[in-house]
């Protein structure tokens, strides 16, 4: 895919703080994030990082047990422990009747381009489809025969906004050479041969990490990666979040 | 290899040639595959098929053993690593781990460095080194970590949970000390080996 002088060009760059496309190693491509295009979807996201082109769209079907899918990056972020306390999403919010019935949230991700980190595009754009989503408020009507499943009436009226102040994106935060980088291109990710992905929420808290890659990171540069994204993270977060505010302001 | 209560059983097969399908590769293949014996769990497990948590075992497995395995030395070639977990008792990808590169170096394939791995539970504020099964389902978080100890190299981590900056180093050197222990009886347990055979 890359010749060996371009890697070697391309990790001179990184050294010296200054890649193929004139960012610094802490800079993220330009953003384009658009919010509810897809009618069908509770809630939906498409997120456009540089040419990296994603779209997420989350639906709820009432289902019978407590839990929601996701892919396997984003699932470690969202979880907490075994025992269910912490993590990114209220799970609660989804409850219908309480031990019996809730929501089931599905979140299908469509990769519509790649060009270098997909996962981090997917956590972003997948944080903003959740913010779109409203989770429309449920009558139960108990039948006459206790032994019978209550009627279930769907208000689309009420519908109530999910709480995403707590859900986490992930950051990878990769080696070439003696750098770190965030956000690399295809191009770039030839260069780099371990990356950690790290998932942060908005108050720099570290949700879930994992180590990708086949070659082994030193101890000391590790705490590093983790304490550059907990220190990019929340500024990420915090201009999505004022984005989404402003949208959902002017849809208002 | 047996760790307390937890045995474990390893085989590997390798290096064999790669089935002509794949394309050529100047770096050896190295495929792990974990499977929990239908009795290793309280409750009956499948006997045929791997359940999604133990591909995602072999997956973690896996590349936590692709940074030390000397891959250069058989292109072309795979080394097809088969672990069957007969007890699970707690930690048991960390385990695994360790009994892999524990086979892999047995079976006299290059390596750069032995893997030792480790896992931590956090317990209601305090952190377990090497926690059993009922200690890790009562965790609010963990974390998994191999590396290579003598070369210094993470080669995999996995932190699951809310972590904060102060508890999150703590964990890390907690595992790191756990792995340098597990290091030094591997190592001896790989010298017996070597005298008595």
């Amino acid at each position: 895919m890359c010749s060996h002088e371009e890697l070697v060009y391309t990790r001179e760059g990184f050294q010296l703080d200054v890649r193929g496309d004139g960012r610094n190693t802490e800079e993220l491509r330009s953003i384009v994030l658009e919010t509810g295009q897809l009618v069908q979807a509770s809630g939906s996201a498409r997120l456009k990082l540089g040419a990296t082109d994603v779209l997420v769209a989350v639906k709820g079907r009432g289902g019978d047990e407590l839990g929601a899918e996701f892919a396997k990056g984003l699932e470690r972020s969202m979880y907490a422990g075994l025992t269910g306390r912490g993590g990114g999403l209220d799970l609660t919010a989804l409850c219908v009747t309480s031990g019996k019935i809730c929501w089931l949230l599905y979140v299908d991700a469509l990769v519509l381009n790649m060009d270098g980190n997909v996962s981090d595009a997917l956590s972003i754009a997948t944080r903003a489809a959740l913010s779109d989503t409203s989770i429309p408020s449920v009558e139960v009507q108990a039948a006459e025969d206790p032994n019978d499943e209550p009627e279930l009436e769907v208000l689309d009226d009420n519908a109530v906004k999910l709480d995403i102040t707590k859900v986490p994106i992930l950051l990878s935060v990769s080696q070439v050479g003696q750098a770190l980088a965030v956000d690399l291109t295809a191009e770039e990710e030839c260069c780099t041969s371990a990356a950690l992905q790290v998932a942060v929420n908005s108050k720099g808290q570290l949700c879930a990490v994992s180590q990708r890659g086949s070659a082994g990171i030193n101890p000391g540069i590790m705490q590093e990666m983790m304490s550059k994204a907990q220190r990019l993270g929340p500024e990420i977060i915090a201009v999505l979040d004022s984005f989404l505010h402003t949208r959902s302001m002017a849809l208002d | 290899m047996r760790s307390s209560t937890r045995p474990k059983l390893w085989q590997l097969y390798g290096p064999r040639p790669s089935d002509r399908k794949t394309s050529f590769s100047e770096q050896g293949r190295l495929q792990c595959d974990v499977k929990l014996a239908t009795f290793a769990t309280r409750q009956r497990g499948k006997s045929f098929a791997q359940s999604a948590d133990e591909r995602n075992t072999s997956a973690t497995v896996q590349a936590a053993l692709e940074a030390a395995v000397q891959r250069h030395t058989f292109p072309k070639a795979n080394v097809d690593v088969y672990c069957l977990i007969l007890e699970s008792g707690g930690a048991d990808a960390a385990i695994a781990i360790t009994a892999a590169s524990l086979a892999i170096a047995d079976a006299g394939i290059e390596m750069y460095d032995l893997v030792s791995a480790c896992s931590v539970s956090r317990v209601g504020g305090q952190l377990l080194l090497d926690p059993t099964s009922d200690e890790s389902h009562h965790e609010d978080a963990a974390v998994l970590m191999a590396m290579m100890p003598s070369v210094n190299l993470v080669t995999q981590l996995v932190m699951t949970g809310e972590w904060s900056n102060s508890s999150s180093k703590e964990a890390l050197e907690l595992c790191m000390g756990g792995c340098a222990q597990i290091d030094s009886v591997v190592r001896q347990c790989l010298q017996q080996a070597a005298v008595s055979s």
